[in-house]
């Protein structure tokens, strides 16, 4: 399963850098005003942009991307015990995923969000949410991820991923978010 | 034999609104005084009625807290009155001014010599009325008990605006909400500065916890603490000079104390658990809290310096959100019972505790009245978090909001000057 993560993410990585296609021979080359009937969009080609500029966008769209699918990784619910920051053992396999992410790509920090489902006390929930983005921040400093690179916040009961007060509601509601950062040189 | 008699009519009485009422009786109290109760009329006949109801006002402010019990007449019916055990009575009179101003006259007089014990005259325009029937209340207790009212308090509270929580404040009675803050973020946990001028919050505006103070005069927002840290639920100290609070660093959730004037912050506890929910003690001395050291949340207190921690609460696996009463005696909190929170209150003294809600939704953040004869909690018994307020004796309970989603009440320090 690592490996094949391993590999998905390499063609990601590998995806973002672009590798320049081979010019075809022989390509036809089309009429200049083609008869076709419509508005032309506008040239949407980034101007004037630096170097440094065009590494930067690069390096942002890499960081959603990295976000996103560690969000995704993160997506399937029950991470957390009711009233408890103690992980679930679905939570240490997805969590090694995104640890394997993080010790191989080094440019990103991350933040890691704890959020709590609303039953309980707004105070006491927003000291589980931290309890629960620590064990979270723990886990990833063992697998290895410098803890420089890990920091946590906790938002309690404050942002809940879905409305209602059914089981499913709360399980998806006690969650671990990822805000990926590119680290600044 | 008489009094004995009314004793046990006052206690039928309470029994029976107890059980009426949804909630359980938690103490039968001291007995209320009776109070007779005249309609304040107009001076001049087929005059504009004032735009409220002064009786309703002024039999709520003086019962709620249960005090007073308020008996209405049309007149004086001084042999009745004394078969009842009422011996004085509010009466009084409107006119209204030329600009719009009406002038209330409100009276306390002793049934059998007639004389006047408080006499005061307001002039105030209609939106203000309330207002003075309140100081008038607070007036009227501090003649017969030497004390201050509660009822020109106001409440803090949290209130949801689409995505964003706001914080709004009212009068103790629900009139007058008043939206404090736009910041079109995450606001909460409010508590209030010692004189009433400022409000202390936690906000979300730079992505984490933080404590603010926010004058309410000048609406002027400032960061408490000298850095940013994640630190949330201030409460302000009965002198007014130090703050409690939680803040996540390192391992867990830690209190701290900060003092306001220079800044300096002192730890007070360094458990690898959850601490949090700090609240101060009357007297400023101890520090009331709760700690999931034993797994659950529990309450304990401990010196303002952060020793001789002990254990307060021991029935109940989820217990919360202390609030220590103004005379030191007792402390309210909730208990998690089958996933709904209940509030209770503790006697320190007897060790002796009541249940205040029963599994009516969930009860949580009880904040004392600052002369201890009320809490203000939120509920969402009626299908949506709402703020209550509920006398102390368990007697009565009343809905302060009604729409949108509210919560984190905090009571205000008292408004009401001594005469």
């Amino acid at each position: 399963m690592k490996s094949i993560l391993t590999l998905v993410y390499a063609c990601l990585t590998l995806s973002l850098i672009g590798c320049p296609k081979p010019p075809k021979k022989d390509d036809p080359i089309l009429d200049a005003s083609p008869e076709v009937k419509g508005e032309s969009l506008p040239d949407d080609k980034p101007k004037g942009l630096t170097d440094e500029q065009v590494l930067r966008q690069k390096l942002e769209e890499k960081r959603q991307k990295v976000e996103q699918m560690i969000n995704k990784i993160m997506s399937e619910d029950i991470y957390f015990n009711y009233d408890n920051a103690s992980i679930t053992e679905k939570a240490r396999e997805l969590l090694a995923q995104v640890g394997e992410i993080l010790v191989k790509d080094l440019e990103f920090s991350i933040v890691i969000e704890g959020h709590t489902d609303n039953r309980g006390t707004t105070s006491y929930n927003l000291s589980l949410g931290s309890s629960r983005a620590q064990v979270v921040q723990k886990y990833l400093v063992d697998y290895g991820v410098a803890q420089n690179r890990i920091s946590t916040v906790s938002f309690g009961e404050e942002k809940p991923k879905i409305d209602g007060e059914t089981e499913k509601a709360f399980s998806k509601n006690r969650r671990a978010n990822f805000q990926v950062k590119i680290i600044e040189k | 034999m008489k009094i004995i008699r009314i004793l046990l009519l006052a206690f039928l009485f309470k029994s029976l609104v107890a059980q009426d009422a949804n909630y359980i009786e938690a103490t039968s109290g001291g007995v209320a005084i009776k109070i007779g109760l005249l309609p304040i009329q107009s001076k001049t006949p087929g005059a504009k009625a004032l735009p409220i109801d002064i009786v309703e006002i002024l039999k709520r402010d003086l019962g709620f807290g249960g005090r007073f019990e308020i008996v209405e007449a049309e007149k004086v019916d001084s042999l009745s009155w004394s078969q009842m055990g009422v011996y004085q009575f509010i009466w009084g009179s409107y006119t209204w001014g030329n600009d719009a101003t009406a002038i209330i006259e409100l009276r306390l007089n002793d049934m059998m010599t007639m004389d006047l014990l408080l006499g005061q005259s307001y002039k105030v325009t209609s939106k203000n009325i309330r207002k003075s029937l309140h100081d008038y209340t607070d007036r009227v207790i501090h003649q017969f008990f030497g004390q201050k009212g509660s009822s020109s308090t106001k409440i803090s509270f949290v209130t949801k605006l689409g995505k964003s929580k706001e914080l709004a404040i009212m009068d103790y009675d629900g009139a007058n909400k008043i939206k404090i803050t736009s910041h079109n973020n995450i606001v909460n946990l409010p508590d209030w500065g010692h004189d009433n001028l400022d409000l202390y919050y936690t906000w979300f505006k730079n992505g984490f916890p933080e404590i603010m103070v926010q004058n309410l005069k000048s609406g002027k927002v400032e960061a408490v603490l000298k850095k940013p840290r994640h630190a949330f639920g201030a409460k302000v100290s009965p002198n007014g000079k130090e703050l409690v609070f939680t803040m996540q660093k390192g391992g867990g959730s830690d209190l701290y104390k900060l003092n306001i004037s220079d800044k300096k912050m002192t730890r007070l506890s360094y458990h690898w658990a959850i601490e949090t929910s700090p609240n101060w003690s009357p007297n400023g001395y101890e520090i009331v809290y709760s700690s999931n050291k034993s797994g659950r949340p529990q309450l304990y207190k401990m010196d303002k310096e952060g020793s001789n921690v002990e254990r307060i609460i021991f029935n109940g696996k989820y217990v919360e959100s202390a609030a220590w009463s103004p005379d030191g005696n007792k402390i309210a909190y909730c208990i998690m019972d089958d996933g709904l929170l209940n509030i209770y209150i503790k006697d320190l003294g007897t060790q002796e505790v009541k249940q205040m809600t029963n599994q009516q939704g969930n009860n949580e953040t009880p904040s004392w009245s600052p002369d201890g004869t009320m809490l203000t909690y939120s509920s969402n018994r009626s299908g949506s978090k709402q703020i209550y307020i509920m006398s102390t004796d368990g007697l009565r309970t009343e809905q302060l909001t009604f729409t949108g989603r509210n919560s984190s009440p905090a009571w205000s320090n008292y408004y009401f000057k001594t005469p």
